[in-house]
């Protein structure tokens, strides 16, 4: 049962908007006797008893196995319910209309406002796609095609959610359920990755066709004694290294 | 000619294949009848792709047999669609169209200025910012590598490795959607994702928002509504889980299509009965309907086909809508039951809608 509040809170936030959606489904409760009482009315105060059913959420959990029974809220009307109930009672009085609109700017929060979990930023492309992921999507998309084959990439940890959105040509030995919180596995050659300096050892356990490091990281080892080789620099930031142990295999 | 064909495959297709139900509604003004035509058309478009899209899946094909297979059914759809209207058009009798343009004057004039201009103002938001979310990096690449590997589900979109049948994801069609407008423009399904594809969900959101204005508040104030819905959206941003937060910030993902779409089209048919059906709500509202038997029994043969298309639409953007879209339309059948005193005509509504949750219902218990 806490477990299902903390839920709703998660889902309402502050609450200020679900109040205003409470009061206007009171207005229709003592205002309406028709069917709209009926499917605004009782289907919330009926979606509401479910959310904080233990019955059914431990169905769901059984069924589904994660923590989104909370989305059962988004059956609540309230987008409807206030804006119906604020055009009745603008109806009858045109003066409530400010007040009105007052109350929904006040109560609510700006969508397009950056939060940690939707970070709101300008497009810098078409994509919507960080622009140095674009690029260095494109340098292998190049190489994939001069290869004539996919190619298996170490990338910077930054690049994990968005690469394999530009260019499927680009394998990766670790996804982005790393950067989930919830993910209990690991992946040394992600651990390593992260670090400043990388240790080589782990990089060439994978057999990489390509490594990329960032301009602030380094390499534990020199790279060359372990076959590597610095084929480009991208935007000035990307190191880019081949492995120089399959050149033979795909010039064959 | 990317655009053009963007244009025929986004406006003119679902507009046309939406047309033969519209038509069989009641008259109404052309406006109301293109949004409805537009909105349903989507329901269809998406509705049988995602049946397709499950038989290719469970059949293994790639995505160029889906593609064509999809244009194959689309296209005759849409002339069919296109020739019923002419037909109808030019059939002499009784104006196709009502006109009512007196009655959008001043007050109802002006929020509908208003009210368009707050979307505008969101999907041109949605072009100048870019609101990244982590699950792109599975629906996207799943996308992606329908497009260039000719792979339904097969690839680890993470990774690239060959995966098992991931049955939660692959019974909804959405990234495959993408796959398919991809392929049909050549345009990269990221793009089409995350550029194209939100003005269309955020117009078709609006729309159906405005059909339950018309419905749930009179005409003259449905403007109004629609306005207060914009800033509602525009100010909804309460949570990160808030269905407004998934509309406008994350909108290419199927739970933003499922959230700020479908299950508001759900109310809209519900609605759509009460205000032929519920003579309490009809006299209060001052609602005419035609309540001649052949106009009642068209009236509830198209509400029962909407409402099936779009629980499929349901499907299409989250397999999520299995346990959501139960609980609701059991939540309403059972209440309008109460309510009307007719449980046979109210259970009637929700058969074929049922036997479809039914299926893939089976389907996900059988494939798990």
């Amino acid at each position: 049962m806490a477990q299902l509040f903390m839920q709703y809170r998660e889902y309402a936030g502050q609450g200020l908007l679900v109040a205003v959606f409470l009061c206007a489904l009171l207005y229709l409760a003592f205002c309406y006797r028709d069917g709209r009482k009926w499917l605004l009315v009782y289907t919330s105060c009926v979606v509401f008893v479910l959310a904080f059913c233990p019955l059914l959420s431990n169905l769901y959990y059984r069924f589904v196995g994660d923590d989104t029974y909370r989305r059962l809220l988004w059956l609540l009307p309230i987008t409807i319910a206030i804006s119906a109930v604020a055009v009745y009672v603008i109806q009858k009085e045109r003066r409530m209309l400010l007040p009105v609109i007052l109350l929904i700017v006040l109560c609510g929060a700006f969508t397009y406002k950056s939060t940690p979990s939707t970070p709101v930023r300008k497009a810098e492309n078409l994509y919507q796609l960080p622009q140095d992921v674009i690029d260095v999507g494109d340098y292998f998309n190049g190489v994939s095609e001069r290869k004539g084959r996919d190619i298996w990439v170490a990338i910077p940890v930054s690049f994990i959610p968005y690469i394999r959105q530009y260019t499927t040509h680009v394998n990766l030995f670790y996804g982005r359920e790393m950067l989930d919180p919830g993910w209990n596995g690991g992946n040394d050659l992600y651990d390593t990755m992260q670090d400043v300096c990388i240790n080589i050892d782990i990089v060439d356990h994978y057999q990489c066709d390509y490594v990329i490091y960032t301009h602030d990281q380094c390499m534990s080892d020199d790279y060359e004694k372990h076959g590597y080789e610095l084929e480009t620099i991208i935007d000035d930031y990307y190191y880019v290294l081949r492995n120089t142990r399959f050149d033979a295999q795909d010039e064959g | 000619m990317k655009i053009f064909l963007l244009v025929v495959w986004l406006i003119l297709l679902p507009l046309g294949i939406g047309m033969p139900i519209t038509l069989q509604r009641e008259r109404d003004t052309l406006g109301v009848k293109a949004m409805q035509s537009f909105l349903t058309g989507y329901f269809v478009v998406l509705g049988i792709f995602q049946i397709l899209s499950t038989i290719a899946v469970l059949l293994h094909l790639t995505m160029t047999q889906l593609t064509m297979v999809s244009i194959c059914v689309y296209v005759p759809l849409a002339f069919f669609g296109y020739g019923v209207y002419f037909m109808k058009l030019i059939r002499p009798g009784r104006a196709l169209f009502e006109d009512r343009r007196e009655g959008l004057k001043g007050f109802s004039a002006c929020f509908y200025v208003l009210a368009v201009l707050l979307m505008i103002a969101q999907i041109a938001a949605g072009f100048y910012y870019e609101t990244p979310n982590a699950d792109d990096a599975y629906y996207l690449a799943e996308a992606l590598e329908a497009y260039e590997k000719d792979t339904l589900y097969t690839l680890d979109p993470y990774s690239g490795y060959p995966m098992e049948f991931d049955v939660r994801h692959s019974l909804s069609g959405f990234p495959l959607f993408y796959s398919f407008l991809g392929r049909i423009s050549g345009v990269h399904p990221t793009i089409i994702a995350h550029t194209v594809w939100p003005p269309v969900v955020i117009l078709l959101a609006y729309i159906t928002q405005l059909l339950i204005g018309m419905t749930l508040v009179s005409r003259e104030y449905a403007s109004l509504y629609l306005f207060l819905i914009g800033l509602l959206n525009l100010f909804g941003n309460t949570s990160r889980f808030a269905t407004e937060n998934y509309l406008l910030t994350r909108t290419w993902q199927g739970k933003a299509m499922l959230s700020g779409l479908v299950i508001p089209a759900i109310f809209w048919v519900f609605l759509y009965y009460l205000s032929k059906f519920d003579t309490r709500y009809r006299q209060r509202e001052s609602i005419y309907y035609d309540s001649g038997k052949t106009a009642y029994r068209r009236e509830y043969v198209t509400g029962i086909i909407t409402l099936s298309l779009i629980t499929l639409t349901g499907l299409f953007a989250s397999t999520m809508s299995l346990f959501l879209l139960t609980v609701l339309v059991g939540i309403l059948v059972v209440l309008l039951a109460v309510y009307f005193k007719k449980p046979l005509m109210i259970l009637n509504i929700v058969f074929l809608p049922a036997l479809i949750i039914l299926a893939y219902a089976v389907l996900y218990v059988f494939l798990r």
